[in-house]
């Protein structure tokens, strides 16, 4: 498949702190990648170099065949990537139509959106005038997502959706992910191989800020030993 | 005392009280959205005040045929220096002329300030909190340049002079209109916050602005309007102040602006109701402690209401802890 997305050797730094030392995947379009990775590895980091709220201090990231490093984050977004953070960034201020109005581009990308977003997401739709801080932590989860398919984005960062989420939240998610992916290419941050492994179809490890093992999540699956060595857990 | 004379003196109390906390509103809103958008701490937020009142003054007097090198030696009920034509003789139409000029130069300024000096330093917080600080004595210094350092008045247009009785006690007509004009920007300000595009874009900044830009939204380009906003707020509570004062001088600046500081800080920063619900107790209890007691004392107890908020509350009575991102 052709890759949407090309990291080529970058390095991020925070403060003085090397965090990506060198990281390099590839994202094939029109599938799910998973970033796979112990806590402290440089999943979070990835993402938000790769979105521009971090710039890199060296290396190169291709994004349908154009260079984006140093592009800040809403000429990320009007390139069509969209971004659903691990705190899931909902602003408690405003309504879900709010929240989800926010994230249009064009105007009526939410009207010609509905259909979609709220054959996900049923709940959301109930939920429409309800305030951001009165969601619960599934629901907040699902807007999240339903925000970044607003526009027409072709590239969907997620960072670790099911985190702290019942399991039918998490299998809610989870399956929208996976209606989603013919339609839009996602790089999917998640510490929880099982889901991950359900979902994913290609996968990346990333361990102390470098990439130490791509390929299918079929492959994955014939190597434990790598997710022993690298995950801690099967 | 007589029942009805308590009650007239309270409501009367009450209404200075509410005039006072107007102005310190107009100041305080815009300094708490610029704060809470743009995490800038604006100590020269004042000095635009000052600015608006200055501004409006002189447009007042110009329009009413005095130069502008007499506006200087011009007192308040002194006015037999008038050389140049009367352009304006309606003090009605001379008035919301001034008090719109005012208002737009404080628009102007804010966008001049934000663009040239506080935009190449956003991500030197240390160096902003300087340079606001640094216009605050520049800005003084060239108002008396200007306008010299005496304080410089008003008159109040004719539409608004006098007095209403209220429960048998005078209370000034042009209060009244200040007390009007708080509420009627804070409602339209309220409704551009709640109903269109660019109050949703300000309400989601103030909480995550890196999820904003993460949208595709440009908030850079959201900052020189709401620090013009801010801006032009604090010149409109200027121009109105100055009839209200009796006159304004360069260091009026520096102290609504600690007022300001202290209304944001009770009310929550970045929260634009907080900012009137700040404003007005702030308002009241200088007033109320004003007549009681003595003018350091209400300050005084000003003081003690935002160290009480801060050890309780530190968030502010209508403000919101952050979110990531900033």
């Amino acid at each position: 498949m052709e890759p949407l997305l090309e990291l080529h050797e970058v390095n991020t730094y925070i403060g003085q702190f090397h965090i990506l030392e060198g990281v390099s995947l590839t994202v094939p379009a029109g599938a799910v990648t998973v970033m796979l990775g112990r806590n402290g590895a440089g999943k979070t980091t990835t993402l938000r170099t790769i979105m521009g709220l971090i710039p890199p201090r060296s290396g190169r990231i291709v994004l349908a065949g154009r260079e984006v490093q140093g592009l800040a984050p809403h000429q990320m977004a009007q390139l069509g990537v969209g971004y659903v953070p691990e705190h899931r960034g909902i602003f408690a201020d405003l309504s879900v139509a709010e929240n989800l109005k926010l994230a249009e581009r064009k105007k009526g990308d939410l009207e010609r959106k509905a259909d979609l977003i709220f054959g996900l997401f049923p709940d959301l739709k109930r939920l429409i005038k309800l305030g951001g801080r009165n969601l619960s932590g599934g629901q907040q989860q699902m807007l999240a997502v339903a925000r970044a398919l607003v526009p027409d984005n072709k590239l969907l960062l997620i960072d670790e959706p099911t985190k702290g989420l019942a399991p039918v939240v998490v299998e809610a998610v989870m399956e929208a992910i996976h209606q989603l992916r013919e339609t839009i290419t996602v790089l999917l941050v998640e510490q929880n191989y099982l889901v991950a492994s359900d979902v994913g179809e290609y996968y990346t490890i990333i361990d102390v800020g470098r990439t130490v093992s791509t390929g299918t999540m079929a492959e994955l699956k014939t190597h434990p030993e790598i997710v022993e060595r690298y995950l801690g857990a099967t | 005392m007589p029942i009805e004379e308590l009650l007239a003196r309270i409501i009367n109390i009450t209404l200075q009280g509410l005039t006072m906390g107007m102005l310190f509103f107009l100041i305080a809103a815009g300094l708490s959205l610029i704060f809470g958008l743009m995490d800038v701490l604006n100590f020269a937020h004042g000095s635009l005040f000052m600015v608006g009142a200055y501004v409006a003054l002189t447009t007042f007097w110009l329009l009413g045929g005095y130069p502008l090198s007499a506006i200087p030696a011009q007192q308040l009920g002194v006015l037999g220096f008038n050389t140049a034509p009367v352009l304006v003789a309606d003090t009605n139409l001379r008035f919301l002329s001034a008090v719109i000029v005012g208002t737009m130069t404080g628009l102007l300024v804010g966008t001049l300030v934000e663009r040239g000096l506080i935009r190449p330093l956003y991500k030197r917080p240390i160096f902003q909190i300087l340079l606001t600080l640094g216009l605050v004595y520049v800005i003084a210094e060239v108002v008396k340049l200007i306008w010299g350092p005496a304080p410089l008045g008003m008159a109040k247009p004719a539409l608004l002079t006098g007095t209403v009785d209220i429960l048998g006690r005078a209370f000034p007509i042009y209060n009244i209109f200040i007390i009007l004009l708080g509420c009627v920007v804070m409602v339209v300000v309220y409704a551009i916050l709640r109903r269109t595009r660019i109050g949703i874009i300000i309400r989601a900044g103030v909480e995550d602005r890196e999820m904003v830009q993460a949208l595709g939204i440009n908030v850079q380009r959201v900052f020189t309007g709401v620090f013009a906003l801010g801006a032009g707020l604090a010149a409109l509570g200027g121009a109105a102040a100055v009839p209200f004062l009796g006159g304004m001088a360069p260091e009026y600046g520096m102290a609504f602006q600690l007022s300001a500081f202290v209304v944001v800080v009770i009310g929550g920063m970045g929260s634009f109701p907080g900012a009137f619900v700040g404003a007005l107790l702030v308002g009241l209890a200088r007033a109320f402690a004003d007549y009681q007691l003595s003018p350091i004392i209400a300050q005084g107890i000003v003081v003690g209401m935002m160290a009480l908020v801060l050890l309780v509350r530190p968030q502010g009575l209508l403000g919101r802890k952050k979110e990531g991102g900033h």
